[in-house]
Order: structure tokens, then sequence, then C-alpha cells
């Protein structure tokens, strides 16, 4: 708590001295205000903010759309400019701090060439390394499977980032485990980010605005996982008119449904999803007797729902919340069934202080479940988890200057896990089990600047202060070398138990020498409380999570890279090569035979190690055109050490991956009808494979070596997608999106399993299983404007 | 997992991978039970290369004692298979064994405890599916104590290898229903002796890792936890065992 205090003091005294010690020879005034999208009222997030002629010197719209820019008096032209939208020139004569909310129009086709040549280079000076943004008009005409647009995925095509394999929900960012990502749905975390095992994600693309990905550089204001930080942002919902959208597919069908709450102050927009892919499992012929296809339920649903209203000038609050399920269930004569899903909530209050100080308040709960229910004549028993989190967000940005600007604040969040509740029926069967709830307290408190003295440099320089503290009430458990209990404490509520402290310092640098290179460095230490337990080859939503206690120390990682970024031909391609290092520290992993599930002492299976990370990733993207596309290649190695694992040499971690190429081509054919293809290779994960086998009790068993001295078999496949605009009315949009994931039907591999065979069990097999060959779809996607009764509507686009 | 496999309508091949040749190791099977019928049995052999198309390598020439840490009885190969037996000991509830194999130069021990025994109930045909290879079975576990349990098979005289293994974590006190799934079909009119082995809790963490790896979803398969020193597969099982017979209908 020292600490604390301390670090609050010192932050304080920073603040204060910047707003005040920061004299300049003129007087200066600030302009300030929102930019929105003049067709629906939503804010348009990173929108660049310049005076005319001055070489770059401006500012960019913060993640609510808001600007500040502070000028030394006098005259200019400002230069409102997005991707995408027509620019808006100001002349201001600036004599006071002045307001101005800027409403940009969407752009026709034809004059996006132009106006990119004057914004080229913008991505080369940004202070930001590692960093993806995700278009979301381009992830509209990207292939997809089952015909559901999907963000995960697509930031899988980018490099860097690997997919933790077919049927596997989560993804891997730079050598990381897939729970160290923390991903975002307006400032809300998600604990687990996919339906159906990994086939679909949780974020329906329908309500989403910008999504933007931070490969373990991220700023100071993120904090809470050591690989990436994927900050998803939903839609505000039309301000001006209502809109119905809609998809309909094979496998899924969604509704979206928007429009304002009292014109141009509030807006809402709901959505809806749900797959009836269960529709289809009777049509499976029972294959070998096997018939639990007939009683089978398979299905998620999920809805978001947002609603904003602006009070006054200086106010904004915001209400957001995601609710979404997953049901799988066999009925036989046993039936089995895993019920799962996130919930989360949002409330947040925007407030201007003044032309300089922007400020955003939070309170967030989220919230991830499941339900794995087992019935039959033998057993009746039903075993439930909870992860639930209160946060208080607290967010101030301050425009000192055009050359200085800070963000600084603080959150806190209240964890709580039940790590799993055994409750049976039949009480003569299985004894009732409730495991000691968790309960813990974390805190970041941060403080950001960046300084942009010239047009060719920026430089972020952010700390962020990281603490967590065991809560009562629970016990708590110490062990010995063995791994046997040999004391437990028992906090009651209120008391805080042991606190890990850490610093996280943040550095990016960014020099655009010339005109069309630049070169950036960063470094980052990272910080993670909440770790997820999986000693299963394919990552399941059942695998529990914990939190750092007296036995579990904070994973850490500190990464540093180095890249270099070139535009050419006239800002229509872009390449980048970027490298790192990470080296990281308090890694789990489990004693051989860890008993992991419904044990109060599971932190006595655990062990711990360091692990170290490198790559170098290439990038290359031609941006206009009828030809779009790109290509990532990514060169990398992720690998582990324990002492009780391998003789405490390092070994490749599992979702270790020499390899990884994708390519994604966009072909604008005719202006209503676009293809589209992706390709997508990459060399197998390591695993463990037997290297000989025995005889013991009766059965053949396999001998294991190494941890993962072998690799899977190489994985690639070609998408093509096809979208087809139809005959739009004024009011009616309507578009067909035809796609086959797997054309040439590659036999990828899900599991390699090793077992004598049937007939001459001397002999001994590999079978391979594969999931998906070719998988065609089909969606239909309409939306619908409804006409304003009295005025003339003028569509845009 | 199974489920997504079902869901997906997963398809299976036969592939090739060039494997390692890792090995041989030294394979120790030991049982020695309290049933005085049963001879102690010490199974010697050698791991084989993963596309051999054999059993197992036996291991002829060890030297293999059991000792109760007064008397020590050395056992002797039966029939060149790598099978050392003795009818001279015997396990005895609540002492402790040591197993010594002396082989390919090398020295192996294991330490097994044996337990007290604990009585069948019932033994019926199970209900679960209309297969004709599941077999469940009743107990009642002592109340208050650890227990740790193996299943045993036999079909008609011929010893089934399987691998169940149970503890009482969930269920102390209760009365327990295991099942058995030996992946053999039984037919009618099989005469069947199942029995429930008390065991000790290396015995039980033996085979319980062995079963993990058997899983599809093991993330990180490994040679089951041995109880026997020196890099030995195996393990070493003093027990203590009641039987029933149930004639499959």
């Amino acid at each position: 708590m020292q600490k604390i205090k301390c670090a609050f003091k010192s932050y304080c005294f920073i603040v204060f001295f910047f707003s005040t010690g920061f004299l300049s020879a003129q007087t200066s005034y600030t302009i300030s205000g929102s930019v929105t999208d003049a067709g629906n009222g939503e804010e348009l997030i990173g929108t660049s903010v310049t005076v005319k002629g001055s070489a770059g010197i401006g500012t960019i719209t913060n993640g609510y759309g808001f600007y500040s820019l502070t000028l030394p008096k006098g005259n200019y032209v400002i230069v409102y400019h997005y991707l995408g939208f027509s620019d808006i020139e100001k002349e201001v004569k600036l004599e006071s701090n002045q307001q101005f909310n800027v409403k940009l129009q969407q752009a026709q086709r034809e004059l996006k060439q132009v106006e990119i040549s004057a914004h080229k280079n913008d991505n080369l000076k940004k202070a930001e390394m590692g960093v993806s943004r995700l278009d979301m008009k381009e992830l509209e005409r990207i292939p997809v499977f089952f015909g559901e647009r999907d963000i995960l995925k697509s930031i899988q095509l980018l490099p860097g980032v690997k997919s933790a394999g077919e049927g596997n929900s989560g993804f891997n960012v730079r050598g990381g485990g897939t729970d160290q990502n923390l991903i975002l749905l307006d400032e809300a975390p998600v604990y687990n980010a996919s339906h159906l095992l990994g086939f679909f994600s949780t974020f329906n693309s329908d309500a989403v605005k910008d999504v933007t990905l931070y490969k373990g550089n991220s700023p100071a204001e993120f904090g809470g996982r050591l690989s990436s930080t994927l900050d998803i942002k939903m839609k505000e919902g039309n301000d001006k008119k209502y809109v119905i959208s809609a998809g309909i597919g094979i496998v899924s069908s969604r509704l979206s449904i928007e429009g304002p709450i009292v014109k141009e102050k509030g807006s809402f927009i709901i959505t809806g999803r749900r797959t009836y892919a269960d529709a289809f499992l009777p049509l499976i012929p029972a294959r070998n007797g096997n018939t639990s296809f007939k009683n089978s339920t398979l299905y998620f649903y999920d809805i978001n729902a947002k609603a904003n209203y602006r009070i006054g000038k200086k106010d904004r609050v915001f209400l957001s919340g995601y609710f979404g399920r997953d049901k799988f269930g066999i009925k036989n004569q046993t039936s089995f069934s895993i019920d799962y899903g996130n919930l989360t909530g949002t409330l947040r209050w925007n407030h201007i202080f003044s032309s300089k100080l922007f400020s955003n308040t939070s309170f967030i709960v989220n919230d991830f479940d499941y339900t794995v229910e087992i019935n039959s004549a033998l057993t009746d028993l039903k075993i439930r988890s909870v992860i639930f989190d209160y946060n208080f967000k607290q967010d101030f940005s301050y425009y000192s200057n055009a050359k200085n600007a800070f963000k600084f604040g603080l959150l806190s969040t209240f964890h709580t896990i039940q790590p799993g509740n055994v409750v049976s029926n039949d009480t003569s069967r299985a004894n009732r089990l409730t495991l000691t709830k968790k309960y813990g307290w974390e805190n970041g408190i941060y403080v950001q600047h960046e300084w942009t003295p010239n047009n060719k440099l920026q430089v972020s320089t952010g700390i962020r202060l990281s603490t967590f503290s065991s809560t009562g009430p629970s016990t708590f458990y110490t062990y010995n070398k063995e791994g046997v209990a040999t004391d437990s404490t028992y906090m009651k509520l209120g008391k805080i138990g042991k606190t890990h402290v850490n610093w996280e310092p943040r550095f990016t640098l960014s020099y655009n020498f010339l005109p069309d290179h630049s070169i950036k460095f960063a470094y980052a230490r990272n910080t993670q409380n909440v770790h997820q337990l999986s000693n299963s080859l394919i990552g399941s939503p059942t695998d529990q999570w914990i939190l750092s206690s007296n036995n579990v120390k904070p994973e850490i990682a500190d990464q540093v890279s180095l890249g270099y970024y070139l535009n050419f031909w006239k800002d229509r391609f872009e390449f980048s090569i970027e490298g790192y290092y990470k080296h990281l520290w308090n890694q789990i992993d489990y004693k051989n035979g860890a008993v992991l599930r419904a044990n109060e002492l599971v932190e006595s299976q655990l062990i711990y190690g360091t692990g170290r990370a490198y790559g170098a990733e290439f990038f290359l993207k031609k941006k206009t055109g009828k030809f779009t596309g790109w290509i990532s290649y990514t060169f990398s190695r992720t690998e582990r050490t324990f002492k009780e694992i391998n003789d405490g040499k390092y070994y490749p971690a599992k979702q270790d991956r020499t390899h990884d190429l994708s390519v994604v081509l966009l072909y604008q054919v005719l202006p209503r009808l676009s293809l589209s293809a992706t390709f997508v290779f990459y060399t197998g994960n390591a695993v463990t494979f037997p290297s000989g086998k025995y005889f013991v009790n009766g059965t053949i068993q396999n001998v294991y070596t190494e941890r993962n001295g072998y690799r899977m078999p190489n994985y690639h496949r070609l998408d093509f997608g096809l979208n087809y605009d139809l005959k739009t009315r004024k009011t009616f949009e309507h578009s067909i999106a035809f796609s086959i994931y797997n054309l040439y039907a590659r036999k990828n591999a899900y599991t390699i399993q090793f077992q004598p065979n049937k007939d001459d069990p001397r002999q001994s097999e590999i079978i391979m299983t594969y999931l998906f060959r070719i998988v065609p779809s089909l969606t239909y996607n309409l939306k619908f404007t409804v006409p304003s009764p009295k005025k003339k509507v003028k569509d845009v686009q | 997992m199974a489920i997504v496999a079902l869901i997906a309508g997963a398809c299976q091949e036969k592939i090739d991978i060039k494997l390692k040749n890792a090995g041989p190791y030294v394979v120790i099977e030991g049982n020695l039970s309290d049933n005085i019928a049963e001879p102690a049995r010490v199974f010697v052999t050698e791991s084989a290369d993963y596309t051999d198309t054999v059993f197992f390598h036996p291991l002829h020439d060890a030297v293999v004692t059991i000792s109760d840490g007064f008397l020590t009885d050395t056992l002797k190969e039966f029939n060149a298979m790598g099978i050392y037996l003795s009818p001279n000991i015997h396990a005895v509830v609540g002492k402790s064994y040591k197993l010594s194999v002396f082989v390919k130069g090398q020295l192996y021990e294991s330490i097994s405890a044996v337990n007290p025994p604990v009585n069948i109930d019932s033994i019926y045909k199970s209900t679960s599916n209309s297969n004709k290879n599941r077999l469940s079975f009743n107990f009642r576990d002592p109340l208050g104590i650890t227990n740790y349990y193996k299943v045993g098979i036999q079909v008609n005289g011929l010893e089934r290898g399987i691998n169940n293994v149970a503890d009482d974590r969930l269920t102390d006190g209760k009365l327990k229903t295991l099942v058995v799934n030996p992946g053999f079909e039984f037919q009618a009119n099989d005469s069947i002796n199942l029995s429930l082995l008390s065991v000790d809790q290396g015995v039980y963490t033996y085979f319980y890792t062995l079963n993990q790896n058997t899983g599809r979803n093991s993330g990180a398969p490994a040679n089951p936890v041995s109880n026997i020193t020196n890099g030995a597969l195996g393990y070493f099982n003093a027990y203590s065992v009641t039987t029933k017979t149930f004639i499959y209908p």
C-alpha cells in the first residue's frame, strides 16, 4: 500500500508540473472538439487533425473521437482527414479557445486515390510498434468460414499472430500462450472469446467499429496480460436514422437494429446472432452405430447492446453490454452437456473538463462461467465454475500543446473465482464439493507522455505500476517441495494477504528519417496475474483460471522490438520488417500426472519456469487499385525451460511454429462484384510423439522421451470468396456473400494418435484426424434504413 | 476433443511419420498378491522400436528378488518368456515389500505397501449402452481412510489387461460404482472373474498417469510416473484382492 500511495503522489506531482511548467514564449490557444461520421454520427477514432502546410503538426482523435490541438495565436487552416472520407479544411483565426465538432462525409470511391497521397506516411510517424488496425470494410470482403465474418480469424492473417489451430479457441501472439491476450470489448475484458470451441468468435462484426491489436508494446494505459491487447470498440448506433441490418446464412443468422434515442443527441444499437448448426445434426448418418448426433444440442447465441446519450456540451454517457452462451450436449443413455458463456456490462461517462483535458470514467463488470453436466444411470454430476470481475477505471487525456500529450489514470479490478462446484443430485454416488472461492484485488496506475518535437520524431514514454493482492474470505495453503500442503491459513473478509508489486516501463520511439522511411524501437514490460491452466493439447473453454497468490507469482514479460517501415510507389504499397525478442518469467506448467480439475490444492500441481521468444515479421500491403491485399510472413521461435522438464534444457513451447505465411488478395472486378482469396501456410506446432513402445499390464504403451521433440505436419489451405451487391434502392441495400473454405480439400491434421492395430496389436499405427475439407457457405445480407418521414433523405454511398 | 470430432464429422487416416528409435528401456512389471494361490510374478522385458512388429522383447538372466524386510525370496524365470515367478512369498496386509531387479548391469528397486481389502457388492451388465462390452460393479468405500483401487478381470480363465484405477477423493465412505470397458466384447455365458485390488498411492499414480496418455487430449504425454528407481518403465504392485464371479447373461 505504501508503494501505491507513493506512486499516486508522484504522478499527481508530474501532472501539476507539466500543466503549469510548459510555458511558451507566445500565448497559445486550443482548438478542440469531436469528429464524427456525417452519415450515422459514429465517432471517427484516429482522425488526423493537422495544420495545413505545417509538415504534420497536429494530433489525432482519441478513442471517443475527441481531439485537442494547442497552437500559438494566429491564422491557420486545419485539415481533418480520415481514410475513406472526404477531407474538411477549416480556416481558423485563433485568438481564443474554440470548439469545432466536425462531421466528415464518406468519400465516393474515385476520390480515394487522391486523398491517400496527401496523407501518406501517417503510419510511419506514429510512435507505435507492433500495432495492427483492422479495417472493418476490408474485413467484409475476406472469405469467411460458415458465412461468419470473424475478427479473431482475420487478425490471424497478420504477422506475429498465429491461430492456436483449427478447432482450437484462442490465438498466440509472438510466442505467448492463449491466455496472455487481453481482449477488451468496450473496455470490458472477455475471458473466453470463442464460440463452439474456436470455430466462431464472440464478436459480431456488425456491432464493431474499431479493432486495434497491440503485440506486446501496448501503451501504459493497458495492462494485465503479457503478449497482446486486442482493443475492440463497438459502434454507437446511427444517431440520425433507424437502420435494420441482417444476414441469413446456412449455419447462422444475425440481426442488428440501431437508431437515435434523441436525434443527434443519443443513439442505441442492438445486435444478435444465433447458429442453428444442430438443426443439421440429425442429417449426419450414424457411423459405426454411433447415433449420438440424433439427440444432440449444438448452438450458440450472442447479443450486444449499447446506448449513449449526450448531456449538454461536455458530457456523454454510454451503457453497453454483451451476453453470449454456448450449449453443447449429447443425449444417449448417458447425457453430457457443456454450457458456457460470457457476460459483460460497461457504464461510461466522458467529461470534457477543458479544451485540453478529457476524462473517461468507467464501471465494468465481466463474467465467464461454465457448467458441465453428466447424467447417466450411474452418475448425476454437475460441475460449475465462474470467474467474475468488478472494475473501476479512470482515464485522463491532457493535451498540453502541439508537442506534448499526457495520459494518466487508474484501473482497479476485484476478481472472484469459483474454481469448481461439484454438485451431485444423487448424494449416494458422489460427495458435494465446493472448492474455496478465490479473491484478488488488482490495480494499475499509469502515466504516459507522448512527445513530438518535430515532424520526424515521436517518443512515447510511459510507466505503469501494477499491484495484485490476495484477499479474503479464503483459505491459502503453503506447500513443501513434494507438493504436500504443510500449512493452511484462513483470511476473513476485508483482510489483504500477499501483495505483488511490479513496475512496467513502456517506451516507443519513431524516427521518420526520410520522407518514406522510418525506423522504430520499443521496449515494454508487462505483468499478468490471472492464469489459465490447461494441460491438454486442445484448449477448452473449461480450462480453469487461477490468480496470483502466495504460491503463484505474477508472470512477467520484457519485450524489445526494432522495425523498419517503408511506403513506396506513391504510397500504393506499405512494407515493414519488425524483429522482437521477448523474455518471460514465472511461466506455469504442470507436474507429470497433474490433477487440475476439482482440486482444492491445485497450486501443488504447478511448476514454474522461464521462456524466451524471438522472431522477425514481414508485411507487404497493396492499398489502392482494383487489386489490393497483403502478404505477411513470420519467422519465429518460442521456447521454455523448467527444472523438471527435459532436464531443465530449453525446449520448444507447444505453440512454436517456425514459419507462418498468410496471403490475402482482394479483387474488385466490377463496382458491385468483388472476389477474394486467402492462402495460409504454416509449419507444424511442437508436439510430443512416442519414440518406441513397450508391453505392460497386457497392453501396448508408448515410450516418450523429450517434451515437444517432434512437429505436426505442415498446415495449408486456400479459401475463396465472392461478394455481389444486388441492385440497391435508396433505403435498401442487399448483397450475397459466397465462400469456400479449404478449396483444394487439404487434410490438415487436427490430432495424431499412436495406437496398436485393431486386428494385429503387434503392429503399431499412426492415425491422423482431420476436420474440414471443402466447406462452402452462402449468406444473404441486407440493410434497411428507415426513411425520415418529412425531410428528403440523402443517402451517402 | 471428442466433442469437436463429433461436430465436424471428423475423419481419420493412417499416416507414416519418421520416429526416433529411443532406448531400449528396461520394463519391469511386478505383482505380489495376498491370494495364496497366486505366485509372485515379475515380468522383465525391454521396449521396442515403434515400427517393430512384436509385443515385447523378454529379458533373461535377470536377478529378481522380493523382500519383506526379514526374508528375501528369489524368483526364477519361467518358460524363457521374461516372466519370473515364486510361490513362496505373498503379500500380507499392513506390510511393505521391496522388489529388486538386477539386469543388463543395472539395479532397479521399488517399494510397495499392502492396504486392506475391500469387498465387491454386486456385478451387473452395464445399461449405459447396448454394446456388449461394459460391465458395472458396486462396492462400499471405507470411510475415513484414503483408498486406492485397481480393477482386474479374467474372462473364461484368461487374464485380460485393463488399467482402470480409482480413488476416494470425492467418494469417501460412499457406495462406488465403476464401469469396466475392457475394449473387447463379452459373449453370453462368459465366466468373468472380476477383481478389486487395494493398492497404494504409487501404483494408483502409475496407472492414473498411464491413462492420461491414452486419452486423445493429452497435451504433453509423458511416461507414467513409475514407482521403480533408475529409470525403469513399469511398476511394482503389492496388493490385497477380493474377487467375485459373474456369468455374463
